[in-house]
């Protein structure tokens, strides 16, 4: 069952002077449910365009989206939102921690905007998971590089979403480090989880089992 | 807004303690200023139509005075003079017995009393060469019933005539030492010989009234008023005082005297006024004094929400990253803009609330260094202090206010918020 589909996806950016500036170009991509894919490209490829059409972040794009079997043109903004909430966790290369909030905090922020569950216990769950059971109550500007990716991956996590959107998750950290939150990603997809990781390390990229190489705004390669 | 929200938005603000503290200033002055000054002015009013309801809303004034002058020109008048907080002294006295024997018996008059009243030489042997000028007060023997007047030796005046005087208690004491000693004894008004009938009580200075500032009585002499006439060879008195047998029965004795006047007097040389006149001019007073009030405060709440508006955008922009990522997690607009409104709320409920404080011990403060220019000043030392009333009413509007202008504020803000492009947002540096 495909997880993300896209069809002829364009996205051409325009100045304010009119100029057209094509981003992508007639993506076609399809990732399954399970699958760990990874897409790569050089700077100014397109990677974080498509990333943020496949993140609902950028809806102006031509072409055809479907997320879980949503076709995500047909929604209004309050609809992007919960689905945001319930299909995606995404991972990023800044973490976006909020700094004043403690990391138990941080991983229910998602739980501000839908009630889950045991929310707490499985944050509480997750954070032992992560390593970080003693650092729980702590503000999260306290905490290393390392720690503050594992936090955000636990925040992705919780809400069970049907994919994980990791957007450079290891651009901000040293080469251990790298290698343990590559690690965490691989345990999650060991488990069952789709992850699309967005890259332009090939090192990084081949932890996923597929990697699809971005150039110039299209499709070059599919491994 | 949930819980979570809330609690984010106080933590936001108490992050940048002085900087929320600054931007506030202007809601918190400006709710501080309206509290302190409604309290004070509240607390004044109070105290006036306290002072005069001690006496009687029954209480209707007939004075010699023709009522299209202007104030300023009343002789010596405004609050704190005599009668009914007015004095009419320097007006030429138009009110005679003939009116006074008509007015007392309109129906529904219970009780009246004319008054004049002079400065006059008071001796204790005749043809004295040292006399001292007292004021001397030509009334009814129902006047002290209707101002309150006891007699703490000898009795009140019993008839209208006859050459008997009371003695307010500071005269009894310059004259004879004490109130006992003085009762009986003789003294000379205008070389003209008055038995002592009694002294009255003392009267303190917070007794004020429509009848002669209490702390005046004490040193008045009070003589039967036809006495007064043959005594100060006029014919006419300065007012005439007359108490309705209920309150409702005083606009038909006003309508009835002013028909009854109107027939004998050939120009209007008189003025009619009520305590409920004299009160309903304070209210006018004061409630024109609270109107100025709130143009004072729109202004520094304008400008303080206008500081709210400037900091919250200024939170936006800083807060650019945090937006990105709360949309990414699934936040909506609406989220956003509630996020940003309570965050609002919040600051400018603190001011408010602070403010409420602030003014409340501003008013105290300042009421008690502001002596009283109440009606019954007696004389130095007798000033009372201004009690600051703060009514619940005015908590909650200046409460009900500070949120409105968290909202109004903070709602540009937050809208601007939540139209920030996630993707953008996410990327700002």
């Amino acid at each position: 069952m495909s997880v993300i589909q896209l069809q002829g996806v364009s996205r051409t950016y325009k100045s304010s002077g009119g100029v057209k500036t094509p981003a992508l170009t007639d993506v076609d991509l399809e990732i399954n449910a399970g699958e760990f894919v990874s897409i790569i490209g050089s700077s100014g490829s397109g990677k974080s365009t498509l990333m943020n059409v496949i993140g609902l972040l950028d809806r102006g794009f031509e072409g055809s989206y479907q997320l879980s079997g949503v076709d995500v043109k047909k929604l209004n903004d309050n609809q992007v939102s919960d689905l945001r909430n319930q299909t995606i966790g995404f991972v990023f290369q800044q973490f976006h921690l909020m700094r004043r909030a403690s990391v138990l905090e941080n991983v229910l922020l998602p739980t501000a905007y839908r009630k889950i569950p045991d929310a707490r216990s499985r944050a509480l769950d997750l954070i032992d998971r992560i390593g970080l059971a003693e650092h729980v109550d702590h503000r999260s500007n306290q905490l290393s590089g390392g720690q503050m990716q594992r936090v955000a991956i636990a925040r992705a996590i919780l809400t069970q979403p049907d994919f994980i959107l990791a957007d450079e998750p290891t651009g901000n950290l040293d080469e251990s480090t790298a290698t343990e939150i590559m690690a965490i990603l691989n345990e999650l997809h060991s488990a069952g989880s789709t992850i699309l990781l967005i890259t332009h390390e090939a090192d990084i990229a081949k932890h996923a089992e597929r990697t699809i190489r971005l150039r110039d705004g299209k499709v070059e390669a599919a491994a | 807004m949930n819980f979570t929200i809330l609690k984010q938005s106080i933590r936001s603000i108490f992050h940048n303690p002085v900087r929320s503290a600054l931007t506030i200033l202007g809601i918190v002055i400006g709710i501080a200023a309206v509290i302190s000054l409604m309290g004070l002015s509240n607390g004044l009013k109070s105290q006036v139509t306290s002072g005069l309801s001690n006496l009687d809303a029954k209480r209707i004034t007939v004075s010699s005075q023709d009522p299209n002058r202007p104030t300023a020109e009343r002789g010596g008048g405004g609050p704190g003079g005599g009668m009914g907080g007015f004095s009419f002294g320097g007006q030429d006295p138009t009110l005679t017995v003939d009116n006074y024997n008509s007015l007392k018996t309109l129906s529904g008059v219970a009780a009246s009393s004319p008054r004049g009243q002079e400065q006059l030489d008071v001796t204790k042997t005749k043809g004295a060469d040292k006399a001292t000028g007292y004021q001397v007060m030509g009334v009814s023997t129902e006047y002290a019933g209707m101002s309150d007047l006891t007699a703490q030796a000898g009795t009140w005046l019993t008839s209208n005539s006859g050459n008997k005087v009371v003695l307010g208690s500071d005269a009894a004491k310059d004259l004879f030492g004490s109130a006992k000693a003085a009762v009986g004894k003789t003294i000379y008004i205008k070389d003209t010989a008055f038995t002592v009938e009694g002294v009255l009580a003392e009267q303190d200075s917070g007794n004020s009234g429509a009848i002669g500032p209490g702390g005046q009585t004490n040193t008045q002499m009070f003589i039967g008023y036809e006495s007064f006439l043959d005594l100060t060879d006029t014919t006419a008195f300065s007012t005439i005082l007359l108490d309705a047998s209920s309150e409702g029965g005083v606009d038909t004795v006003v309508t009835d005297a002013q028909a009854t006047l109107d027939a004998s007097h050939s120009k209007k040389d008189f003025s009619i006024t009520t305590n409920a006149q004299v009160l309903s001019t304070i209210s006018n007073v004061t409630g024109g004094f609270t109107t100025a009030l709130i143009g004072i405060a729109a202004i520094s709440l304008l400008v303080g929400g206008i500081g709210i508006m400037n900091v919250m955008l200024m939170s936006v922009t800083e807060r650019t990253r945090e937006i990105g990522l709360r949309r990414a997690v699934g936040a909506k607009r609406r989220n956003i803009v509630s996020q940003f409104v309570t965050e609002s709320v919040f600051l400018t409920l603190l001011g408010g609330v602070i403010g409420v404080v602030l003014g409340f011990l501003m008013a105290d403060s300042i009421g008690k260094l502001v002596p009283s220019s109440g009606p019954g000043r007696g004389g130095p030392g007798s000033a009372t202090q201004v009690a600051a009333v703060i009514d619940p009413q005015t908590v909650l509007i200046a409460v009900a206010v500070s949120v409105a202008l968290g909202l109004i504020f903070g709602i540009v803000p937050a809208i601007r918020a939540s139209r920030l492009d996630p993707a953008t947002a996410l990327r700002y540096e």
